[in-house]
């Protein structure tokens, strides 16, 4: 049964498409790790499925939270669920925290709009969920403001916060990015211990395949607004299926083997999200493109092993761009 | 440039209307029936709107239609000129102030502080009555007093620009202080600056018509949109095309000056965004 | 902040000391004496007069001699108004003047803040641009143009307001909405501007996932940081208070301070002018003073500082 999930989601910004038919699914107490460069569309992902993308934007496909449709829900129906049962951590701790607040009202307001509790009662568990973020002295940080405490610090309210109302799914987007390593390392650890204990679901976005690999159990790896390869993450890391992946891995440093004398990189530049090609995104860059690949988009097809590719390669022959059947393969869980 | 600018409407409408006020302000006189300081014998005093007097007569028969255009003279006259005036100010102490930095730029900065706190407009009001109402008091003193706004955004841009590798590179080549203000920093300011000045001249307006409106400010038979909304008030139950004709020349002005300003910041604006 | 609210408190003192000196010599420097207007007055009179008042004495010694009074709170007698001192003419026009500037200080906070807000929480909406307009159209409104059309309409048209004088609480209200209309839309635009700015931060975006409702993101989240550039404008709209109430106090024909110093300043009253400068200095420097300390209580980090 999956918490979440995401079928065909599109996101257009006026002429811009940013998100072209994205699916995966989340279930209960899993994580998903989500990666791709910047701008591949992960962080509009994550803003869609909280209902936090401009009102501009125009908005397609479906998002069910435990089969609760959000595309189209009302501002009241948002609210209900957001930091309630689907909570989420920004990436830039500096400047995600109400600089004018101190963190006990912001920390403390979560619990008082979800659960009616006073603010005594507020605090107290705020209290508590600051000491499982392994914040000293809790009451007395309580009372301070966002400029008194560190970056690696603000993440930690931050997940607290994102905690605190014990919500059934999280997203966190690129939590650790603007930390020092061994910040990272401290405030991810935090987030898996905390993930364990509540049974949470969690959306990782990172760009980071290192991040992935030890914190998620699955992985989605996005191209250009779109989902090129899923699966367990150490299949997926053992053993890439679509070119992109492949090349992906290709690029980090291996520390245990040879060293090679440069770093092998991907040639080219992901496409103009306003000029995309037609089919596979990735093809102006891939190694082993088809001719196909330059006409037709592949879709995302899973197998019995619960991995997900899109490609052309090896594939048999594709006669649409997207299906909508009800036997899709978008439909099933990753 | 420019001519880009001038096809946006926000730009374009209230550049048109200013431009419609300068010109009657000027020719205006000659299409008068009268001198705007003759009076009439033949009409009533205080008549209204006719076509002889196509904005009627004040309460000496004197065209209400040719004073308000000799007013727009003299109230336009004293929006540009004072506000060349407090650029000059302005400019020279906030480069100077930005230009410098550290201890000069905290002091000075500290004066503008202190100066803004103050009601200045009763200095202006000590100046004009004791040294007499001559016009070139008028320029320099309402100059004299809005000089600070300018000020303060030419430092900011100043600090800014210091900090530019072209300025370095001024300084490197052995450029003197002065030469470099001149002929680096000061070219780069001109968009705050024509921003800022667009929108200085309404208030200088403002400030010349607030002492005229106190009598205080342009003596008879000079006018400006001041002294004749004053005259009008005094007389707006039985000739409220006294009051009504210069004040919506004045209002009309300002708030042109007003959205002009605002336009232009807006463009200025953009390219950063 | 609190270094600021402190350096204010430490620069008063020279501040209106440069002030009262300015004005003093800036008088005196000026043709024309506190007794040219009446005509007749014999040479032996005006001597004694110019005795009685020290008017003889070089410009410094008066100085001295008045700041010497200053010290011990005595402005001095004035020379227009006979046996009167500086100190109770201010104190009879002071809370008239005060009851129409604090109305209208109020009511252009009130309702410059309540469109501001208003306009940007419907950003580009109709009500937004209406709104801005509209503010733009009260800047270039003079409260010398709005005045005598307020009368026209609320005192003689529809005969509900008093046209002027003082007399009863009704009589405040015409005059305060004069002078409150363009700092009412100064207030509107800067709190429309720093509104917008405030709700397109990271943290609001925190206050959206947490599922909070609009009206505890603009209130408790938005307002107070919005708020901060209104506060620092209180300064400046003091002065401007102070400044509108001269034409204001005149055109209504209120008993106010305003009217002391135009008249004052006309008839070369030393004494007055110089009191009531001291006075709306002294009164602008402890405004900003009370603005520095609001800001620091708004802002935790300039709190710190």
């Amino acid at each position: 049964m999956s918490v979440l999930s995401v079928e065909n989601l599109r996101v257009r910004h006026r002429a811009v498409t940013v998100l072209d038919g994205v699916s995966f699914a989340i279930a209960k107490g899993e994580s998903l790790g989500l990666v791709g460069e910047s701008g591949s569309g992960k962080s509009q992902t994550a803003l869609a499925v909280l209902g936090l993308l401009p009102a501009t934007a125009h908005i397609e496909g479906s998002i069910r939270f435990e089969q609760q449709e959000l595309i189209g829900a009302g501002r009241a129906a948002l609210d209900q669920l957001r930091g309630s049962r689907i909570s989420m951590v920004f990436q830039d701790p500096m400047s995600s925290l109400n600089p004018y607040l101190s963190i006990g009202v912001q920390m403390a307001e979560v619990l008082e709009q979800h659960r009616g509790a006073s603010r005594a009662d507020a605090l107290r568990e705020a209290a508590m969920m600051l000491d499982a973020v392994r914040i000293a002295d809790p009451r007395r940080r309580l009372a301070q403001f966002p400029h008194e405490f560190s970056g690696g610090m603000r993440q930690r309210v931050l997940i607290a916060m994102a905690l605190l109302a014990k919500p059934e799914l999280l997203i966190a987007d690129e939590p650790t990015t603007a930390l020092d390593v061994t910040v990272q390392a401290e405030v991810l650890a935090v987030l898996d211990e905390l993930r364990r204990e509540l049974g949470l679901a969690l959306l990782l976005i990172t760009h980071d395949l290192g991040v992935v690999s030890g914190h998620c159990e699955r992985m989605a790896v996005m191209y250009a607004g779109r989902i090129v390869e899923s699966g367990p993450t150490a299949a997926v890391l053992a053993n890439p299926r679509h070119p992109y992946t492949a090349a992906l891995l290709a690029t980090r440093p291996n520390l245990s083997g040879p060293r090679p004398a440069r770093l092998p990189t991907i040639a080219g530049q992901p496409p103009d999200p306003a000029r995309r090609p037609p089919g596979c995104a990735f093809a102006p860059r891939c190694e082993q493109v088809l001719p196909q690949c330059r006409e037709l988009a592949p879709i995302l097809r899973i197998d019995e092993a619960r991995r997900g590719r899109a490609c052309h390669l090896d594939a048999g022959p594709q006669t649409d761009a997207i299906t909508t059947s009800d036997d899709d393969p978008f439909k099933r869980p990753l | 440039m420019s001519g880009a600018l001038l096809k946006r409407p926000a730009i374009a409408v209230p550049a048109a209307i200013l431009l419609l006020i300068v010109l009657l302000a000027v020719v205006g006189p000659w299409l008068a029936p009268q001198p705007f300081d003759a009076i009439d014998f033949d009409a009533d005093w205080g008549a209204a709107p006719s076509a002889a007097h196509i904005f009627g007569t004040d309460d000496l028969g004197r065209d209400l239609f040719a004073r308000v255009c000799v007013g727009g003279r003299l109230s336009l006259a004293v929006g540009f000129v004072s506000t060349l005036v407090s650029l000059a100010i302005g400019i020279v102490w906030g480069a100077t102030a930005g230009w410098f930095g550290g201890r000069i730029d905290a002091v000075m900065m500290r004066i503008v502080d202190i100066l803004y706190a103050l009601p200045f407009m009763f200095f202006v009001i000590l100046l004009m009555v004791l040294f007499g109402r001559h016009w070139l008091l008028i320029f320099v003193a309402i100059g004299a007093v809005s000089w600070l706004d300018m000020a303060r955004i030419v430092r900011g841009q100043t600090l800014a620009l210091r900090r530019q590798p072209f300025v370095d590179a001024a300084v490197v080549s052995g450029l003197g202080n002065a030469a470099i203000l001149v002929r680096h920093v000061l070219p780069n300011l001109l968009g705050v600056v024509i921003v800022c000045a667009t929108l200085t001249i309404p208030q200088a307006i403002l400030v010349e018509s607030f002492l005229s409106f106190l009598g205080l400010g342009i003596q008879e038979p000079a006018t400006s949109w001041g002294a004749l909304v004053n005259d009008g008030a005094r007389a707006m139950e039985a000739t409220p095309w006294g009051l009504i004709f210069p004040a919506v020349f004045l209002v009309l002005t300002l708030l042109a000056f007003n959205l002009l300003g605002d336009a232009l910041r807006a463009a200025l604006d953009e390219p950063r965004r | 902040m609190l270094n600021r609210a402190a350096m204010r408190l430490l620069t008063a003192v020279p501040t209106l000391f440069v002030l009262v000196g300015l004005s003093f010599f800036l008088m005196h420097a000026a043709p024309g004496g506190p007794f040219d207007s009446e005509r007749s007055l014999a040479p032996e009179i005006e001597a004694r007069l110019a005795a009685q008042f020290h008017l003889d004495e070089p410009a410094w010694m008066q100085f001295g001699r008045y700041l010497g009074g200053l010290v011990q709170g005595d402005l001095g007698p004035s020379l227009q108004y006979e046996s009167r001192s500086v100190a109770s003419l201010i104190a009879d026009g002071a809370p008239v003047s005060a009851a129409v500037g604090a109305a209208a200080l109020l009511l252009a906070l009130i309702g410059g803040v309540a469109l501001g807000a208003l306009a940007a929480m419907r950003r580009d909406g109709w009500l937004d641009r209406s709104v801005m307009v509209l503010a733009l159209v009260g800047l270039s409104l003079p409260s010398y143009v709005v005045a005598p059309v307020l009368i026209l309409v609320f005192a003689l048209q529809l005969p509900w307001l008093p046209a002027g004088g003082w007399d009863g609480p009704a009589s405040v209200l015409l005059p305060a909405v004069a002078l409150a209309l363009p700092q009412l839309a100064a207030i509107a635009r800067l709190t429309r501007g720093a509104l917008g700015e405030v709700l397109a931060a990271p943290w609001i975006r925190t206050a959206r996932a947490k599922g909070l409702p609009e009206r505890l993101i603009v209130f408790r989240h938005a307002l107070k940081p919005a708020l901060l550039p209104v506060v620092s404008w209180l300064g400046p709209a003091a002065a401007g208070l102070m400044t509108g109430s001269v034409v204001v106090e005149q055109v209504f024909g209120i008993p106010g301070i305003g009217r002391y110093f135009v008249q004052g300043a006309l008839n070369r009253d030393y004494t007055l002018v110089l009191g009531v400068v001291l006075f709306y200095g002294a009164l602008v420097i402890a405004f900003n003073f009370l603005v520095d300390l609001a800001y620091g209580a708004l802002d935790p980090q300039a709190r710190l500082e």
